[in-house]
Formats: C-alpha cells, structure tokens, sequence
C-alpha cells in the first residue's frame, strides 16, 4: 500500500528524494546557524553585562558605597562585619522576593558620595548614559540597597549559589541580568532588556530561513533539470524499445555517447535486438519452408484427385491417381514427424529422461538395422568400429542421431564409395564420427549445414524426397545431451562428421 | 494451345502436366528455372506456369530475364500467399498469381483467362458466323446445334479464331499446339483442317496457299 501511495516514475522519486535530502540539510543548517548567532548574540551582550558588572565590583571594593539619604553608610564588600547593617531600618524582604517601590525609592534616594569611583560608575547608569544597562544592589540583608532609574520596576533578589568569585548569569523574561554576590552575600546585579537584541535575533532568523526556502526552490528546480537530463536517454531506449515491440523489428536505439551506462546500457540492448531479429527472421523463414514444404504435396494430391475425377478412368487410372496420393501423403507425414521432433527438441523437456546408454552396441545395431533395411538398394561399403562409449542420453534420440548422419553420408556416397562409423571414448568424452568418401560439403555450405531446410545440394534433395531438416535434428539432439558437433569436408574427396558427448564412466 | 510447366518439384510436375494435358493443351515441362528460361526464350507459349522457390534461378529471376525479352502471359505459382509477395509478383511482370495449394478448376480457368486477355477476347464465346466456339466447355455448335469436334480440331479452330482475320502459318500452327514430346508428320495438320471443314462447312477455314489458314473476321 504504501508503496502505491509513491509515484511510480522514476523522475518524481528522484524530485521526492532529491526535495526531502535538501529539506533535510537546509532545514540542519539554518537551525544551527540560527542557534549559533543566538549564542554569539547573547555572549556579546553577556561580556557588556560583565564588563559592567566587574567596574561595579571594583567600584564597591575600592572602598566607597552607595550611602542612604539618612547618611548611614552601606558596608562593601570589604567590611567585616556582614551583619552590621542599618540599625532602625525596615524588616529586610525575603531574599529573591519583589522589590517594592519602596525600594525604588530609595534607590532614588541615593546620593553620590562625593566623586570617587562608585559614583562614577552609578553615573554610566544615569539614563542619559545607561544605553539600556542598570544596574541594582542589595545589602546583604536583602535591602535593596541601590537602583539605577532604568531598572525594572519588578526585580526580584537573585538566588544565592555558591560560584565564589564569579559572576552569574540570569534571564528573567524579557531581561538578561549579571549578578554577583559578594562575601557578606551584598548582591551586585547590572541588567539589560533583551527586547531590542530579540528583535534582532528575530529578524535574522526570519532572513535566514527565506534564504533557506529560496536555496530549497533553487534546488528542486535544479534537480528537476538534472534528472530531466539525466532520464532523457531511458525515455529514448523506452520509446526505441516499444517501437520495435510494435513490430519495427529492425529499429535500434541512437546511441549517444558509448561511454556513458546508458550509452552501453543502449549497445547492450540494440546487440540484443539484432539477435532477436535474427531469431525472427529464422523462425519466419523456417515457417515458411514449413509451409512451403507442406503445400507441394497437398497440391499434388489435390490436382491428382481433381484430374482424375474429371471423367470415367480405368481402374489402372484410379490405381495409380490413389498411389501418386499415398505417396504424397507419406512425404507429409515424413515432414509432420520431423517438425515434430524439432518442435520437441526446441521445448524446454528436450529428449526427455536420460539414462546410461553405451553408444558403442547402440551404433552397431542402428548400423545393422539400415543396412538391411537398405538391402541391395546401396552398394556403398559401410564399416562399423564401435568401441564401447557409455554416455548419459535418451536412447531413442541418439538411435536418430545415428540414423541421420549415417543415411546422409549413403546419399552422398558413389556406390564404389565407403562409410566409416567409429565410437570412442577418450578423455572423458564420448565420440562418434560418420566419415565417408562422397561428394563432400561446399565451404561456403559448411555454416549453414545445421539449419533448418537448408539442403547443400539443393536440387537432388528436392527431387529426393529430403526435406533438409535430417542435420538440424541431429544439432538438436546434440545440443540437448550438452555436446558437440564438428564437420570437416574437401569437395569430390569426402566428408567427416565428428559427435562430442560428455562421457559417463559408472 | 501450348503451355509451359516450370515447377521443381518433379511429382507436382508431373501431376500438372498430366492434368493440362487433359484440358486440351499441348505441355511442355521444365524441372529448373534454367531449363524454364530456355525453353520460354526458345519458343512462343501461350502461357508459362511459373514456380517461384526452385533451387539455382528462382521464378522471379526466370521472370526478370523473360520480361526483358517476352511478353508471354505468365501465371505464377508459389506457396508464397502473402500479399506483399502478390504484389511483388505481378509488379515483377507476372499476369496472374495463384499460391499453393490451388484448385484444379481454378488454375485452368486462370489459364483461359490468360489466354483470352492475350488474344483480346472478353468472353469466352467465340461467334464465327453460324459457327459458335465456348471456350469454357470446348464445345462447338452449328447454327444452334453442337458439333462433335475431337480435342486436336478444336484446338486447331480455337487457336485461329482467336487469331481471326490473321494467316496463321503451318508452323506456328504446329508450335502452338503440338509439344515437344510428340512426332508430329507434316501432313497431320491438313488432316485434321479437312474434317473440320467437313464438319462445320468448307468456308469456316480459308487456306491460304504458301502462307497458311485464315479464320475470316
């Protein structure tokens, strides 16, 4: 299911993959530039809080101090008594509790002491100069002590944890604030509103990701040229491809660049097509040897019934008119047979089941048997030297082997000629060779000789009733039992048909 | 009428020979498209019968040949029946085409047809006067009345009625109906003319002395 939910051209996936890797690596590194500007952003304005953090401590060390209007002078952090603190003044808050406007108001209430260095930081606070700092401190009571007029109205006390000497770090909503705490637990706090530095942030991040997008279209649209380019070639293999399934068996695909994998992909394919014509032109051609072979004698019989019928005959006529037509109709059913078998051959069965044959006595007998079956009619010597060669076959299959080479080397033997049959076996193969004395093969006959009614001497086969399919049957056969077939002819000297099968000693 | 037979395959050979003989034709058979090109080149058929696979020359290469030098009506016959093979056939010269395997019938009535379209003739009634010729039955009639005529007479008085109103010489006479298996005596055309006269009448065939016989248009 899910896999129908994706598009099947090959185009949209790549687009689809191509779209999800970008959106991926985009998405990564817009986020972590936007992380990453958001730190440097907030360590910059983290070093202007500590900067003024740390001339605020220096202020307070250097021995003056924020001083209430009552005169009562605030400890630093130098003084040795912590608890020492205003006497009379209001219960201290709770520490990290609300600063009330009373604490405001006293801040307010401050005055600088005369000018020494306290003052004249507490000045850099003065809102003309703060550039968005304050700045806050609390006795180490809780009091607060000190205001700049730019603080917040809510400041809470921050929580004390133990960081000896260092300064800390705190966001509180909208504000980014330094503190320090020093040793009688006086809190020293420099602050500043992030409104206008998120802002920045915000803008930057929203540039940052419309790049992103825009980098993301740029790419589709890449890609989509890319593979575009890149399937151009398939789209023309395809359209190569169904023309010739339409029956155009002799178009070939252009090839373009031999180089390339679909330039080879495309060679491949075209040296596919020609065998595949071949293989069609040989099966045409053979269907209409077949037919051709078939309609001779149908025509025979049909003309030789149709004269013979036209009036009043002998019995002689109609004797001979009925032998004319059974001769016909074996010379088909010749024919049929042979189609047959090669029909059979050419299926995936084969010969059939195969068993240990020695072809050595099976020779010998099939030699016997066309010998006496040819009688007196042959006078061609026939010599038979059949060692014993066990093979695995199908017994009836290689009996015609024989039957066909050895009755093709008579007919093509003179009389005063000779055949000779051997069998071997030798190297663990097992060999048969037909040698004779006749006429022999052209050369330019010899690639031919295995196929289908190809007849080396066309017009006596003819006329001899050979239908040129007796070799193709034998390769057949051959081919089927993984052998191997051989011919060495010379014109007017003879010919030497050599039969190669894998032996099968047991 | 005298045909030529070129067929390779000696059994259909001799069935059609056997059969065209039969109808009335004198035949003359050829085992190879070699032996058929010089025996169509050599003398004057009124019809080949072409075979068009043979070993060695094949029908389209006798019939390449021919044509550069014959116009003779030529039937081809083939198992080749596909159309572009038809086509190829009859644009290579071929009058007519019959694939394999054919009708006897048929084949002798393309055979007629062959020969009226040769000679110019649209039917096959052929009226001389009261004497009146059907080529498809061979029989003859006298003023309505048929007129046994034997094969070799009729063959005589066909041949120059088709060719009416021209002097037929003796030996194209003798070309064209007797074929190269018979021994023919030179006297044997007069005998027959004399009893077709005496048949149909003298009038019916003119003898022109030197020249030859004439069927008057």
């Amino acid at each position: 299911m899910t896999l129908r939910l994706f598009p099947r051209s090959l185009r949209w996936r790549l687009q689809l993959w191509l779209a999800a890797l970008l959106m991926l690596v985009l998405t990564g590194f817009c986020v972590a530039v936007s992380r990453l500007h958001r730190i440097s952003e907030f360590q910059r304005i983290d070093e202007g809080l500590e900067a003024r953090l740390a001339q605020l401590r220096t202020s307070i060390r250097d021995g003056s101090g924020p001083v209430t209007k009552g005169g009562r002078p605030w400890e630093g952090p130098e003084e040795r008594e912590p608890r020492g603190r205003g006497r009379g003044g209001p219960p201290p808050p709770d520490r990290g509790g609300p600063v009330g406007p009373e604490g405001r108001e006293r801040g307010h209430l401050q005055e600088p002491p005369g000018v020494d260095a306290f003052d004249e930081v507490i000045s850099q606070f003065a809102p003309s100069q703060a550039k968005g700092f304050y700045a806050a401190i609390w006795s180490p009571d809780g009091f607060p002590a000190f205001r700049s007029p730019l603080a917040p109205p809510m400041l809470p006390l921050p929580i004390w944890s133990p960081a000896p000497g260092r300064s800390q770090i705190r966001t509180r909503g909208e504000y980014r604030e330094a503190y320090y705490f020093t040793m009688p637990r006086a809190c020293l706090l420099v602050g500043q509103s992030l409104r206008a530095d998120l802002d920045l942030i915000a803008r930057f991040d929203r540039r940052l990701y419309t790049a992103g997008l825009l980098v993301f279209g740029l790419g589709l649209f890449g890609g989509w040229y890319l593979t575009t380019r890149a399937i151009r070639p398939i789209e023309n293999i395809s359209a190569a491809a169904r023309r010739i399934s339409d029956g155009h068996l002799s178009d070939r695909i252009a090839e373009a660049d031999e180089g390339s994998e679909l330039g080879r992909l495309a060679g491949v394919l075209n040296t596919t097509f020609d065998r595949l014509e071949a293989a069609f032109a040989r099966q045409r051609q053979f269907t209409a040897d077949a037919s051709h072979e078939l309609r001779t004698p149908l025509t025979v019989m049909i003309s030789e019934a149709q004269t013979t019928l036209s009036r009043p005959r002998t019995a002689e006529e109609y004797r001979e008119t009925v032998e004319t037509c059974l001769e016909e109709a074996q010379r088909m059913r010749r024919l049929a047979s042979s189609l047959l078998d090669l029909a059979r051959l050419d299926d995936a069965e084969g010969v059939g089941p195969k068993e240990s044959v020695d072809l050595g006595p099976l020779c010998a007998d099939t030699v016997a048997k066309l010998t006496s079956t040819l009688g007196a009619e042959s006078r061609v010597a026939i010599q038979c030297d059949c060692q014993p060669a066990v093979m695995l076959g199908q017994p009836d299959a290689l009996v015609q082997v024989v039957t066909n080479l050895v009755s093709n080397a008579l007919q093509y033997t003179p009389p005063d000629g000779e055949v000779r049959v051997t069998t071997r076996t030798e190297a663990g193969w097992v060999s048969l060779t037909v040698m004779d004395t006749g006429c022999g093969i052209a050369e330019e006959d010899l690639p031919h000789l295995f196929e289908r009614f190809y007849r080396a001497d066309k017009a006596r086969g003819r006329s001899e009733g050979h239908f040129g399919l007796g070799l193709a049957i034998v390769k057949a056969i051959v081919d089927a039992h993984r052998g191997e077939i051989e011919v060495q002819s010379l014109l007017g000297q003879g010919t030497t048909v050599t039969v190669r099968f894998p032996g099968n000693p047991e | 009428m005298r045909l030529l037979v070129v067929e390779d395959d000696p059994r259909l050979l001799k069935s059609l020979t056997r059969a065209l003989r039969e109808a009335g034709y004198a035949v003359d058979s050829a085992a190879d498209g070699t032996e058929g090109l010089f025996k169509a080149e050599s003398a004057d058929y009124d019809v080949i019968l072409l075979d068009v696979m043979m070993p060695g020359l094949d029908g389209w290469s006798v019939l390449d040949r021919l044509r550069k030098k014959k116009s003779t009506p030529v039937l081809l016959l083939t198992a080749r029946g596909a159309t572009s093979d038809r086509v190829r056939g009859l644009d290579a010269g071929a009058d007519d085409y019959l694939p394999k395997p054919f009708d006897l019938p048929e084949l002798l009535a393309r055979v007629r047809a062959l020969i009226r379209r040769s000679t110019g003739q649209s039917t096959s009634r052929l009226e001389l006067g009261d004497v009146v010729l059907d080529m498809r039955s061979k029989t003859v009639e006298l003023a309505g009345r048929p007129i046994p005529l034997t094969p070799r007479e009729y063959a005589i008085l066909e041949y120059l009625a088709l060719h009416r109103g021209e002097v037929v010489t003796r030996s194209t006479l003798y070309e064209h109906l007797f074929d190269e298996s018979e021994d023919t005596l030179s006297n044997l055309l007069d005998v027959h003319v004399f009893s077709i006269r005496k048949k149909l009448g003298a009038e019916v065939i003119v003898t022109r002395r030197g020249q030859g016989y004439l069927v008057e248009p």
